[in-house]
């Protein structure tokens, strides 16, 4: 017998796949990178409670310097830091749509099935779904003018 | 305690997350939209401003709570990934000690940078 | 009459190392599903396919398979409504292959015995000689009846993402059926039913991708978030369900007498 799996390929096999695939694919990859960075975030800005040097450093580190109140940003880091945004943004309210489907509300009740088989699941989920891309949307807008724009 | 229960509480920290983690964005990336609402600060980076902020106590509070529920939310979403792969079943039980032996670490250094800071 | 290219994933355990495809140009004529050309070659063109079927009009779910990349049954799938003059045949993922287009379901199956999907009372002797049926109401028939439309054929596998890589959770249907039979007001058992499920529980994450691909509209995704909020309430002690009870005996009709008695039984 052939084993025939896809092993972790199937978390980002798409093709043939409803919308909420992607959306879990997403949120997988996403969430793997927020928790090696919230790793390296704890670690870092703990500095500030050995000294200023180590806080200054830790900023240089980074490519951010301070200088009479103006903030000087390596670009590169400044984009990477703006993605970061995006993915807590997705996270953050794809996760709502999750914490609310999965605790059993917005995905309406078990009914007789009539063909053409629509699920009730997918169908019911989706309004709020997008309500809630919209205000992340939203947000990733305002980014875009509070990272490139003013600093 | 019931696995199911573990899960719940991992919702739930995502659902605190979810508040703590845009007011923290708003504070420290998104100043001049906090600033027209009339809360926050241009600099949150400058270390005086960081200082000064770490010593009140609805900062300590907030910080304690939000490194609680980011801990427990992000690590137990790491060891679901970890757990759903082929590798992951063989050594579950090895990956969940490492998992919980790190998270206790960044959780320990976490409250000491608040406490000390703080005074 | 239209000429279509069947491409077929074809292994053979004694003769191949892996799978391979292999063409086959075949008439058919509208109508056609996919298993009656798969059936056609096989009596026509090419005697050593391997192809799993039994009723051959969606009610059996022996004949799940991928086709054109998408999760379908072959008895249910129109050959012209697939819109392509190539059609790609192969078997499902996620399970392992026996020959052709023939998978192996007998894991999943386990588990779906180990969920226990049946009624559990305590009553044994009601349960070994009833005396008569337990009452329902078609309200809490309805919570229920969706998911007993499942006819197991594995397609919610083959999509479903954690069952990709993770061989302890117990797959999008059996989830779906431990959902059915713990709340359907005859049943007791849930509390033991819970028990083996909760492992597998977070480890759904509502990607959907079963519901979607359900021949049946059984809907597994919409069970298990139901499964979910039903077992967190239990292991916190406040699920609630109305328990059905025998039906009350019927009350004998007052003019039994009138009516002609029925014909002795033949067998």
């Amino acid at each position: 017998m052939v084993k025939n799996k896809r092993g972790i390929l199937g978390w980002i096999y798409l093709k043939g796949g409803n919308f909420e695939r992607y959306l879990y694919a997403l949120h997988r990859i996403t969430g793997f990178i927020l928790v090696v960075y919230i790793t390296f975030h704890i670690i870092l800005m703990g500095s500030r409670s050995f000294s200023e040097d180590a806080w200054k450093k830790v900023l240089g580190f980074l490519g951010i310097t301070i200088e009479n109140g103006v903030y000087k940003t390596n670009p590169l880091v400044h984009f990477l830091e703006y993605l970061l945004i995006l993915a807590i943004l997705f996270h953050a309210f794809n996760g709502m749509r999750l914490i609310f489907t999965e605790i059993g509300f917005l995905i309406g009740k078990p009914s007789r099935p009539e063909y053409p088989y629509i699920p009730k699941s997918i169908v019911s989920s989706r309004p709020f779904m997008i309500f809630l891309m919209i205000i992340a949307f939203f947000f990733a807008i305002i980014g875009i003018y509070e990272f490139f724009l003013i600093h | 305690m019931r696995k199911i229960v573990f899960w719940g509480m991992h919702l739930l920290a995502g659902f605190l997350i979810f508040f703590f983690l845009l007011w923290h964005i708003f504070y420290m990336h998104y100043q001049s939209l906090t600033k027209a609402i009339g809360f926050g600060t241009h600099y949150p980076l400058i270390f005086s401003e960081v200082v000064a902020r770490a010593k009140t106590a609805g900062f300590k509070i907030a910080y304690v709570l939000f490194l609680i529920f980011v801990l427990y939310h992000a690590f137990y979403g790491l060891k679901n990934i970890l757990i759903e792969t082929e590798f992951g079943k063989k050594f579950e039980i090895p990956i969940k000690i490492l998992i919980i032996l790190f998270a206790t670490f960044l959780f320990i250094y976490g409250i000491f940078t608040t406490l000390k800071i703080g005074g | 009459m239209k000429e279509i290219i069947f491409k077929i994933l074809r292994f053979d355990p004694e003769k191949d190392k892996k799978p391979y495809f292999k063409e086959y140009k075949i008439n058919v004529k509208e109508g056609d599903t996919v298993l009656d050309a798969l059936i056609y070659i096989k009596e026509n063109i090419d005697s050593t396919l391997s192809i799993r079927y039994s009723c051959r009009m969606g009610i059996c779910g022996s004949c799940g398979m991928i086709i054109n990349s998408k999760p379908e049954l072959a008895c249910h799938t129109q050959i012209f409504e697939l819109k392509s003059n190539i059609i790609e045949v192969r078997p499902m993922h996620n399970l392992p292959i026996i020959k052709d287009l023939v998978t192996n379901l007998s894991d999943y199956i386990k588990k779906h015995r180990s969920v226990k999907p049946y009624i559990i009372r305590d009553d044994k002797e009601e349960m070994d000689k009833p005396k008569r049926e337990y009452a329902q109401i078609p309200d809490e028939l309805l919570k229920f009846l969706q998911f007993s439309y499942c006819i197991k054929c594995g397609l919610c596998i083959t999509q479903c993402p954690t069952c990709s890589a993770y061989e302890g959770f117990l797959g999008p249907f059996v989830l779906a059926q431990a959902y059915r039979y713990s709340i359907d007001s005859r049943d007791k058992g849930i509390n033991e039913r819970i028990k083996i499920v909760e492992s597998s529980l977070p480890n759904c994450h509502f990607a959907t991708a079963c519901s979607s691909a359900c021949p049946k509209g059984v809907d597994p995704a919409l069970a298990i978030q139901l499964l979910k909020r039903i077992s967190m309430l239990n292991s916190l002690g406040i699920f609630k369900k109305k328990i059905s009870e025998i039906a009350p005996e019927p009350s004998p009709s007052p003019d039994k007498d009138k009516y002609p008695k029925a014909p002795p039984p033949s067998v």
